[in-house]
C-alpha cells in the first residue's frame, strides 16, 4: 500500500464516525443486508445503494461486521482503490452533511419535540403571515402571540427562560419550542429551512 | 400608556362572561396586578402592566388539566381554545394562571361589580403585595427554572413595586412592598441567600406554613 494512499485512507476514516449516525455507511449498509463475518458480498448487494460500483468478478469478504471492514479475499491492490472510493465517497457525504448542519444554535431546551420546517422570522404580531407556520421565530412571546403560537408548529425565541411565555404555552399546547437562542433574528431568514429540537435545545439551520 | 378604565371594564364584561361559560364561579377566578389595582383606585397609574389581563384562577376548576405553574391553555382543538383566541382577536389577552396555591396561601381580593351586574373579584392593592411576595420567593426557590430570566425579571418588578409603592399607605403594605424592593436590589446584586430570607419575611408565616 503506497503512502499517499495509506494517508488518503487514515483520512477518509477519521471523517467517517461523523457520517454513521446520518447516513447509510458500510457498517449499516452491512447489518442492512444481515451480513455475517465471512459472509461474501457480491456486486447485486450494492445494486441501487447509490456507492461505487464493485470491481467486476470480485467479491467482497465481511471480516468484521463491527468495524464494517470490507476486504477483498483477493487482487489486493484494486480492491484497495475499491476501498478508497467507497471511503471517498462516504467522506463527500459526510462533509456535505458537515457543510448542511455547521449552523448549529444553542438555546434552552423549553417545550419537548422536534420538528423540521421552514422559518418565519417575525419582529412584530402584525407582521404575522396569515397562512399557517412552520416555526414561528421571534425576539421575545408574551401572551398576545397566543394565536401565532397555535398557528406555529415550533416556536424559538431569542430572549427568555424556560418559565416565559412562549415556553409556557408551547409546553401546554405539547409544541417544540426553544428559547433564548442569542441573535437567532439576526441569523434567521424567512423561508430558511431549519430543524428545532425543544429536547436539546438544538436549532439546525439546515440552508 | 396607561389603562383606560372604561376599556378596562369592557373587557372584563367580556371575561367575565367567557370564564362563566367554561362553569368558573366568581370566587374560583380573580384579577391581580395593575388592572386590578386601576380597578379599586382609578388614579393608578397601571402602564407598567403590559396590555394582558393577569387572571388566577383555581386550577383544579377549570375544563382541561394544567400542568404548568406559571400559566395555562385550553388543549389545541378545544372550544375553549377557540374562543380564548376569539377574545385575543378583539385584544383581550388573557394570562392564564393556576393558583390553587396562592388561594390556599390567602390574599386580598375584593367583589367588584360590573355595569352589566356580573361580578368579579379583583385582589386589593394589599392583595397584590401578598401574592408578590409569594412569587418572589418562588422565584428565589426555583433558580433553575428562573435562571435566564432573573435580569429581566428584577427590571420588570422594580419598576411595578416603585408604581405600587407610590400609591401605597397602610403601613403593613409599604412593609411588605419595601421588602420587595430590597429583596429584588438583593438579588440584582446576586445576593440570593439574604434575597430568599427577605422575600420570605414578606410573604409572612402563611406561604411559609403553605410551601412547607
Amino acid at each position: 500500500m503506497g503512502l499517499r494512499h495509506r494517508r488518503c485512507l487514515d483520512s477518509c476514516i477519521r471523517l467517517l464516525p461523523n457520517a454513521e449516525h446520518q447516513i447509510p455507511t458500510q457498517r449499516t449498509f452491512v447489518k442492512q443486508q444481515g451480513a455475517r463475518p465471512g459472509s461474501n458480498l457480491d456486486q447485486s448487494d450494492w445494486a441501487g445503494s447509490g456507492r461505487p460500483a464493485i470491481p467486476p468478478r470480485r467479491s467482497l469478504k465481511v471480516e468484521d461486521t463491527a468495524n464494517a471492514e470490507l476486504r477483498c479475499c483477493e487482487g489486493a491492490a484494486s480492491v484497495f482503490c475499491f476501498e478508497v472510493e467507497v471511503i471517498a465517497f462516504v467522506t463527500r457525504r459526510s462533509l456535505a452533511l458537515l457543510a448542511m448542519t455547521q449552523s448549529v444554535l444553542r438555546g434552552l431546551p423549553a417545550s419537548p419535540g422536534k420538528c423540521v420546517g421552514r422559518a418565519s422570522v417575525v419582529s412584530r404580531l402584525t407582521a404575522l403571515p396569515t397562512e399557517s407556520i412552520d416555526v414561528l421565530v421571534v425576539k421575545t412571546a408574551s401572551v398576545e402571540w397566543l394565536e401565532a403560537i397555535v398557528k406555529a408548529r415550533a416556536v424559538v425565541t431569542e430572549i427568555g427562560g424556560i418559565t416565559s411565555h412562549a415556553a409556557t404555552i408551547c409546553r401546554e399546547l405539547g409544541k417544540p419550542c426553544v428559547t433564548g437562542v442569542e441573535n437567532i433574528m439576526s441569523q434567521l431568514t424567512s423561508g430558511a429551512l431549519v430543524t428545532v429540537d425543544g429536547t436539546t435545545g438544538e436549532v439546525t439551520i439546515l440552508r | 400608556m396607561d389603562l383606560d378604565v372604561t376599556n378596562l371594564i369592557d373587557s372584563l364584561e367580556e371575561v367575565a362572561t367567557l370564564l362563566s361559560g367554561w362553569k368558573l364561579s366568581t370566587t374560583q377566578w380573580s384579577l391581580l396586578d395593575g388592572p386590578a389595582i386601576k380597578l379599586h383606585d382609578h388614579s393608578f397609574d397601571a402602564s407598567p402592566w403590559r396590555d394582558h389581563l393577569n387572571i388566577y384562577v383555581v386550577e383544579h376548576a377549570l375544563p382541561w388539566k394544567t400542568a404548568e405553574l406559571e400559566q395555562t391553555v385550553p388543549p389545541l382543538g378545544s372550544r375553549e381554545l377557540t374562543e380564548l383566541l376569539a377574545a385575543s382577536r378583539r385584544d383581550i389577552h388573557l394570562h392564564l394562571v393556576p393558583a390553587f396555591r396562592y388561594y390556599k396561601a390567602g390574599f386580598e381580593r375584593k367583589i367588584v361589580y360590573l355595569p352589566s351586574g356580573r361580578s368579579i373579584t379583583a385582589a386589593t392593592l394589599r392583595g397584590c403585595s401578598q401574592m408578590w411576595s409569594y412569587k418572589s420567593v418562588e422565584v428565589v426557590d426555583k433558580p433553575n427554572d428562573f435562571a435566564e430570566e432573573i435580569e429581566r425579571i428584577v427590571a420588570e418588578r422594580l419598576v411595578r413595586l416603585r408604581a405600587a409603592l407610590a400609591v401605597a399607605r397602610e403601613p403593613d403594605i409599604l412593609q411588605r412592598l419595601a421588602l420587595l424592593e430590597r429583596g429584588y436590589q438583593e438579588l440584582s446584586d446576586r445576593k440570593t441567600t439574604q434575597a430568599r430570607a427577605t422575600f420570605r419575611q414578606a410573604a409572612g408565616q402563611s406561604w411559609i406554613s403553605e410551601v412547607s
